[in-house]
């Protein structure tokens, strides 16, 4: 494909370099993209699907989660009883292995109660693998996340 | 004390301290601006975290540096791999003494020069010892032993060579409009005639002004540094203190160049129209301070033109030197003696 035909003073007084010189200079006084990470966060969507958690008082312990889950991350067990205050059936234990989670919300899906949901959470890195393992009273009152500051 | 001493031994050497003194902390800084800017033109913040928006950055930078592991690779020649980043730092700082920063002043009685040697072919010897900052480049490729620097350094021998044909070509005409070679007299030649020979010598300016981006081996015209194909060209073995080593002459090479253009085409440290009295309250700014801001503006534009064009394809960029520039520069020579010759 042959060149565009340009204009002597284009060419010569190098316009196009000027005009890419102009956007640029404009660019520089244009608001910044960057977010300061540990200092501020951009806020979640509502949908997203961040680290799991189990409402206590209202799992009922029906294994759905359990089943449904791809990678076999949720392990729990239930017993019939009036412990908690009400009928029915509720969890005895509760684990969910976030370091298998893969996060495709079907557990939150399958839930019968809305008990297990997603959470806004997103800093779920840990020094020890076992950490990453939740019990019920994490699952149920959040785990302990280290917002850096600085 | 003799009044010999103080004029050749004392005031040099105080002008040499402030302006070395200066020039460390200015470099640190110039490195940041270059961050910043090119992170605002991109939409990006740039270096935030070590002080208020940054600022200590350099400071923190100087300091690792300094501290780290100083490895010459095996294979290498030892003897060269450690004197071609001083010839390039040297060379460099050199050519600093010939800069003009401000109209000379008495003071206590003694003349206290605007440079630190006004030579009278200070224009050439900043071009010659210039030339040499392309030695220790070569040589470091050379002496790496290893293919990418060898790359880079063959690169910079062909591009610095060419690229400084056209240059001095533009310094040229310049030169013959002020009829001196002395960086002191082509201001003061400047001021006599009334007027920036920006306005005289166009052509000459925009040959000086792209040859001295190649002539200084920034972007776009680093070839030999290419971080993208040759990862880093001619210094790609040195780490370190040696490496910023490089770095100091590459920058201090842009003050100069810069000082330089300053100097030749942009009236060196006086106001803008030195001849219109309208605005003689501009005098209130002292010279010095004009020529530091024109040198800013300098800076500035060197770090605007990389934060813009992409880097040239090597033979393009040997195409505009000998095809392009050369041939324009000379041109542009021999119309300024044809003009001058049927003007006089």
């Amino acid at each position: 494909m042959p060149a565009p035909k340009k204009g002597l003073l284009t060419r010569f007084l190098l316009l196009e370099l000027l005009k890419g010189m102009w956007l640029t200079l404009r660019y520089t006084f244009r608001p910044k993209v960057t977010v300061q990470y540990p200092l501020e966060r951009e806020a979640v969507h509502p949908n997203y699907r961040g680290i799991l958690r189990v409402d206590e008082s209202l799992c009922i312990a029906c294994y759905l989660c359990e089943k449904i889950c791809p990678d076999n991350c949720i392990h729990l067990d239930g017993e019939r009883g009036y412990g908690k205050g009400k009928g029915g059936k509720y969890a005895t234990y509760f684990y969910i292995d976030h370091a298998r989670c893969l996060f495709c919300g079907l557990c939150e899906e399958v839930c019968p109660v809305d008990s297990i949901y997603h959470s806004n959470e997103f800093e779920a890195a840990v020094y020890n693998r076992a950490d990453s393992i939740h019990d019920l009273k994490i699952l149920h009152s959040g785990h302990n996340i280290v917002h850096y500051e600085r | 004390m003799s009044d010999f001493t103080i004029i050749n031994v004392l005031i040099p050497a105080a002008q040499i301290g402030v302006i070395l003194g200066i020039l460390g902390l200015a470099i640190g800084y110039i490195v940041l601006a270059e961050r910043k800017i090119l992170a605002f033109m991109q939409s990006r913040l740039g270096p935030m975290r070590v002080g208020p928006h940054g600022l200590l950055q350099p400071i923190a930078d100087t300091i690792k540096l300094l501290f780290k592991e100083d490895i010459i690779p095996g294979g290498v020649d030892r003897f060269i791999f450690r004197i071609s980043p001083i010839i390039v730092v040297v060379a460099a700082f050199t050519t600093l003494t010939l800069v003009p920063w401000a109209r000379g002043t008495t003071l206590f009685g003694y003349q206290i020069p605007g440079a630190i040697a006004d030579v009278n072919v200070g224009i050439l010897l900043i071009l010659g010892i210039g030339g040499l900052t392309t030695y220790g480049v070569i040589l470091a490729g050379w002496s790496s032993n290893s293919k990418y620097p060898l790359l880079g350094a063959l690169r910079a021998a062909a591009q610095m060579v060419s690229y400084e044909i056209a240059l001095t070509f533009a310094v040229l005409s310049g030169l013959m409009v002020a009829g001196t070679l002395s960086m002191v007299g082509i201001v003061e030649a400047q001021r006599d005639m009334g007027v920036w020979f920006v306005f005289l010598q166009p052509v000459a300016w925009g040959i000086f002004t792209i040859s001295m981006v190649a002539e200084t081996n920034r972007p776009p015209f680093d070839m030999p540094e290419a971080e993208s194909e040759l990862v880093g060209g001619f210094f790609t073995e040195y780490s370190g203190m040696r490496w910023s080593l490089f770095f100091l002459g590459e920058y201090t090479a842009m003050i100069v160049m810069s000082a330089v253009n300053i100097t030749i085409f942009w009236g060196g440290w006086m106001r803008p129209f030195p001849n219109v009295e309208a605005l003689a309250f501009l005098d209130i700014v002292p010279p010095v301070a004009w020529f530091l801001f024109k040198l800013t503006s300098w800076i500035f534009f060197y770090i605007w033109i990389r934060g813009t064009f992409p880097r040239y394809r090597y033979d393009q960029l040997m195409n505009l030197g000998w095809k392009s520039l050369i041939p324009l520069s000379i041109a542009n020579l021999l119309i300024t003696g044809l003009v001058m010759i049927l003007l006089s």
